[in-house]
């Protein structure tokens, strides 16, 4: 069973969203990183990069296979996990916590109404 | 019965080739041509690395322009693969494709299924290797080695215990495009000397490992020529797979697109030297 924690917002793509005012941290779920396996290499915008709603904003590589990352908000990067150039590993071993991503300054809070509450995205990933 | 797009380009030199199968996944993601299986060969023979490889630290260049090798970053990942007696592939298919399954492995095993069978086709007793199975994945995992045809993609197809085909993945704009190499014949020697090792004993301990690990048709005893291998896998992706494939070529919006993507990225230093 995948973790879904429930203070959390997720995309269809696979993405968690946490709220912290007008700003939002951004990573991969637990589905996710367990569906990629290992991953090995992870590729993340400069701060100050606009980020648009549905749109490439990275790119993961894992055992398995590279994939697109989708942004699941609009906005401006504000911050970006520099660790997970050297140690991608923390996206397997703690994708909530040390795994995460991106830090996203909103360019429009609504967005957040459209993301999926835990209960829908673990519906989401077990259908 | 489903109708996929059949594609044969031939052979191309190394930015066409990636540029093709990139063209196709952004045609197929729009939804303006349908999932594609591509055969194709390479001129000049290529050396290819994954996407995230790092090209000056693993590449002996000195060594691949005296031989006349070609060089192309991929869109997918994995290790570099030398790219000359072979039978390459690509599938273009959505995500979403009723047959395509949310599970990374599944599609894995879904798509080479097509191998599998293209195998078969040609009489060779090939099985197909979960390397989820952690067993497996022991027998086939090396460490710190460059060459893809040693290390784990996810199913793997084998024959007598050797990997016969490598493949890799990419999905982008909702679009899995799988490709890989089914190995005709092999030059071992080749692909290790446009590697580059700290020491020739480490690179001659690569080859070693590698002739346990990888084995082409021609290894096992069997000299299939690029058409046979385009006839067996042809039939062999359509029993895997259960669909119907039908001859076309690229869209004139393709066309451009490839013209594009090599101009603009396969084509140039800042993409194949990026990292």
């Amino acid at each position: 069973m995948s973790n879904v924690p429930s203070n959390l917002k997720y995309s269809r793509e696979h993405e968690w969203v946490k709220a912290e005012g007008n700003r939002v941290v951004i990573g991969i779920t637990d589905f996710a990183q367990s569906e990629l396996g290992d991953i090995v290499f992870v590729e993340l915008p400069e701060v100050g990069a606009e980020l648009t709603a549905n749109a490439t904003f990275g790119t993961v590589e894992s055992v398995k296979t590279v994939s697109d990352l989708y942004a699941p908000v609009s906005g401006t990067i504000v911050e970006v996990n520099a660790a997970l150039v050297d140690s991608p590993e923390k996206v397997n071993e703690a994708t909530y916590e040390d795994g995460w991503m991106i830090v996203v300054e909103l360019k429009d809070a609504s967005e957040l109404d459209s993301l999926l509450d835990a209960a829908a995205y673990n519906e989401h990933i077990n259908k | 019965m489903e109708t996929w797009r059949l594609l044969h380009t031939g052979y191309s030199d190394p930015a066409v080739n990636m540029a093709v199968d990139e063209a196709i996944l952004h045609a197929n993601s729009r939804g303006l041509v349908p999932p594609t299986v591509r055969f194709y060969g390479w001129n000049p023979p290529t050396l290819s690395i994954g996407y995230f490889q790092r090209a000056t630290k693993e590449v002996d260049f000195d060594a691949l322009r005296a031989q006349g090798l070609g060089f192309v970053r991929r869109p997918t990942g994995g290790r570099a693969v030398l790219h000359d007696k072979e039978l390459t592939y690509s599938v273009i298919v959505p995500e979403s494709h009723p047959m395509m399954p949310t599970s990374i492995n599944e599609s894995y095993r879904i798509l080479s299924m097509g191998l599998l069978e293209g195998f078969r086709e040609l009489g060779f007793s090939a099985e197909m290797v979960s390397l989820a199975d952690e067993e497996e994945k022991k027998k086939f995992e090396t460490l710190g080695s460059a060459a893809c045809f040693d290390s784990p993609s996810w199913y793997e197809l084998v024959v007598e215990g050797r990997k016969v085909a490598g493949s890799a993945q990419v999905r982008q704009q909702h679009t899995i495009l799988q490709h890989g190499s089914i190995l005709l014949d092999i030059d071992v020697e080749q692909l290790f000397s446009v590697l580059s090792y700290s020491s020739e004993r480490t690179r001659e301990r690569m080859v070693r490992m590698f002739r346990d690990k990888a084995v082409s048709m021609k290894d096992l005893g069997r000299d299939v020529t690029y058409e046979e291998a385009v006839d067996g896998f042809t039939k062999g992706f359509e029993k895997g797979l259960g669909i119907s494939l039908v001859p076309a070529g690229l869209t004139p919006e393709e066309q451009a697109h490839v013209e594009q993507l090599v101009a603009e990225k396969y084509g140039t230093e800042s993409w194949n030297f990026k990292k």
